[in-house]
């Protein structure tokens, strides 16, 4: 399964400012917000829209999703030496995500 | 792209439904829910009932309609025949109602716009208490009128003890002034009448109740669905047991909201009419038990909340306590005895008194305080300033302004670029209050556009009508209207080390999913227990826990060598799922589904009590009582 890029979901670009992203998750909120959209998956595209914008509407976790991508983003990826985080927590949540 | 981790399937009940019967699924040995094993890639099927749910698939998944917060709940907002506006003769409209510590307030979307349904002695609010008797039980203007005589039978504010526990600081700090008792019920509060224990739940249901016959007496049809609301600052166990309260009231939750966000909804609806402009709202709510403070920004008709924050505690019935509690002392003086010593009927006095001179200060320099004979046939009268009353609830102003503060944070916002504060609730009337708040936003304007008692209870039904109809035949004038909340606490779960790791921070546009990946903390740990908590505190030890489970089958590794991924869902509701996975061997995927904590009462209990509140709603109909 591969996720589409943050951008891609929100439908701008790299180069858009905070206040286009915010416009186009405005826009897309209101065609997929579960209250107005009935159909089935609205609720499933709307998170992900959310999620997008999440990130993409603070410019430190953007910036981190530039660098590194959606494993920078959800510190998931199988491929990363500590993969056992999220680099939003913080550094040190290297080191504390055992339990 | 990086696959984060195998297609897992996790599969997480609605967290404040009931428990299903142990047929549905396995049961390990602690009574925990077991799904069965999938391969992992298998294709996903949805489950009856539950909300399909795979962390890192969002794109093929078929989501079955949410089912509802409640088994008696059928026919969610999210059912489709509810659309078909013929169906709508046995459905009813969707009342919005305002369920506040001391006034409740009723409306419904009626000729294109919300209106405040008066209740039968022609008042738009009615006061949140009950009265309970041997032959039947008051409520509203009858209950505090039955309190003069009875102080003990009459109580009120549940909405402070609602979802709490007895050991609650601010209930044991509240104790001495409340004119009836209040003793521990399983570890959390009921009001104590004679013998008889009534859980806040009960009493809240009582008054829901009420307020429903105001709205069936006006609209002439029985009403079912309802938009409560509740302090956007109010935590999950408050939530779970208002809606408790609308069950047993018989009333179905078509949406629990916040109620700066209706107050914000209701003001929104008059603004946004050909008023297309940005605008960023503060909405500053003091009530009678509780401050709510919430920033938002209304863009066309999407209102999208943007930080909120709030005192749950903190509200005009502690103006009251500090003026009971400074005038005290002078009655002991003038009439020679201490009414705190279990003189209920003088402290219901003198507090009633407090409360009209807290109002006269309101609209005067000084105000008087008298009490016909207060105890043993003796008078008091008094005096204050506005300035010793603000000298007198010192302590409260403080508390005013640092939810302002820290929404603002929490916004990334500064005062300026709020363009207007809303006030709402019958406590900015207070002088000091509004003071405070144009010293916070100098130059700007304090909104007191709407009437504060009953703009939650208009967006509420705002949003009652918004969530009834097909889209398609939706009043013009809800075209548009997207409400997007916000988490109010944040949630996480509880690491090896003690500390919370939260997965869904704070103020979190709503609906919302993320997944973080967890690793065993052991060598050959063969499974994990999961708490999950909700709150701000580095520590889980300050936070409060929302449930907890066990994930067995962790395959035998050493220290750090199994991933764990933990995937945190709240809906459109506010309802979190937690869905914890480990990939087994052979490429197997256990799946385990937990509930969150549930509220004080048990099914059995709402079912009991429900059918003795509608046994007292027939006989109210039926010899016109209430």
């Amino acid at each position: 399964m591969t996720k589409t890029d943050y951008y891609e979901v929100l439908g701008v670009t790299r180069q858009d400012s905070e206040e286009e992203i915010r416009k186009a998750f405005r826009r897309k909120a209101m065609e997929y917000h579960p209250d107005r959209n009935k159909e089935p998956d609205a609720e499933e595209k709307f998170k992900e829209i959310n999620e997008a914008y999440q990130v993409l509407s603070d410019s430190s976790k953007r910036a981190q999703y530039d660098r590194f991508g959606h494993a920078g983003a959800d510190g998931g990826g199988f491929d990363r030496p500590f993969d056992g985080f999220d680099v939003f927590g913080g550094f040190g949540d290297i080191f504390d995500s055992f339990f | 792209m990086a696959v984060p981790f195998p297609e897992l399937d996790g599969d997480a009940l609605e967290s404040n439904r009931r428990p299903e019967s142990p047929e549905d699924h396995g049961f390990n040995e602690e009574g925990i829910p077991i799904l069965p094993d999938i391969p992992t890639g298998a294709h996903h099927e949805a489950s009856s009932g539950g909300l399909f749910f795979s962390p890192d698939d969002t794109e093929s998944r078929q989501l079955p309609p949410s089912p509802p917060p409640l088994p008696e709940n059928t026919g969610s907002s999210l059912d489709p025949p509810e659309y078909d506006l013929s169906s709508e003769e046995d459905v009813g409209p969707v009342v919005g109602i305002d369920l506040g510590t001391t006034f409740s307030c009723v409306a419904v979307w009626e000729g294109g716009r919300p209106c405040v349904i008066a209740n039968n002695m022609g008042n738009r609010t009615t006061p949140s208490w009950a009265s309970f008797h041997s032959d039947n039980v008051f409520v509203g203007e009858a209950a505090r009128a039955k309190a003069s005589r009875n102080p003990q039978c009459a109580v009120y504010d549940a909405k402070r003890v609602i979802g709490r526990k007895w050991s609650d600081t601010s209930v044991q700090e509240s104790l001495r002034l409340w004119p009836f008792s209040l003793a521990e019920h399983r570890g959390n509060c009921a009001f104590q009448i004679g013998s008889q224990l009534y859980t806040p739940e009960e009493v809240s249901a009582y008054v829901l109740a009420k307020m429903k016959h105001a709205a069936e007496d006006y609209l002439g049809r029985k009403i079912k669905k309802a938009v409560v609301t509740v302090p956007a600052y109010f935590n999950d166990a408050q939530r779970q047991a208002t809606l408790d309260a609308a069950t047993i009231a018989d009333l179905e939750v078509a949406r629990i909201i916040n109620e700066p966000t209706a107050a914000a909804l209701a003001y929104g609806l008059e603004k946004t009419e050909g008023d297309d402009s940005l605008q960023t709202l503060l909405v500053y709510d003091l009530g009678g038990g509780t401050l709510d403070v919430t920033i938002l920004v209304l863009d066309g008709g999407v209102f999208e909340v943007k930080s909120t924050s709030g005192d749950t505690n903190l509200g005009g019935q502690d103006f009251d306590n500090k003026l009971v509690e400074h005038f005290l002392p002078e009655v002991k003086a003038q009439c020679g005895v201490d009414i705190t010593d279990n003189k209920a009927k003088a402290m219901k006095k003198l507090r009633d008194a407090c409360q009209v001179l807290k109002h006269n200060l309101s609209h005067s320099e000084t105000a008087t305080i008298e009490v016909d004979a207060l105890i043993n046939g003796k008078d008091f009268d008094s005096s204050l300033s506005r300035e010793k009353f603000v000298e007198i609830t010192h302590s409260l102003l403080e508390r005013c302004l640092k939810p302002v503060k820290q929404a603002l944070q929490d916004a990334r916002m500064s005062a300026d670029e709020i363009d207007e504060a809303v006030l709402i609730g019958g406590s900015t009337r207070i002088v000091r209050v509004q003071q405070l708040l144009e010293e916070m936003f100098p130059g700007k304007k304090l909104s007191k556009k709407i009437n504060p008692d009953e703009a939650v209870a208009m967006g509420a039904a705002i949003q009652g009508a918004n969530l009834s109809r097909a889209y398609e035949t939706k009043d013009p004038r809800l075209v548009g209207i997207t409400l997007m909340d916000v988490t109010p606490l944040s949630l996480g779960i509880e690491l090896a080390s003690g500390k919370m790791s939260t997965i869904i921070p704070r103020n979190t546009t709503i609906p919302y999913s993320h997944t973080r990946v967890y690793k065993n903390n052991e060598d050959y740990q063969t499974k994990a227990i999961v708490e999950v908590f909700e709150g701000e505190e580095k520590y889980t030890k300050n936070n409060r826990l929302l449930g907890k489970f066990t994930l067995p089958g962790l395959p035998p590794k050493r220290r750090g060598q199994v991933q764990i991924p933990i995937s945190f869902t709240v809906d459109a509701n506010g309802v979190l799922e937690v869905v914890a996975c480990v990939s087994g061997e052979e490429g197997t995927t256990k799946r385990l589904v937990i509930q969150k904590d549930k509220g004080l009462l048990t099914e059995d209990d709402i079912q009991r009590k429900a059918k003795i509140l509608a046994k007292w709603e027939r006989k109210c109909r039926a010899e016109k009582l209430n």
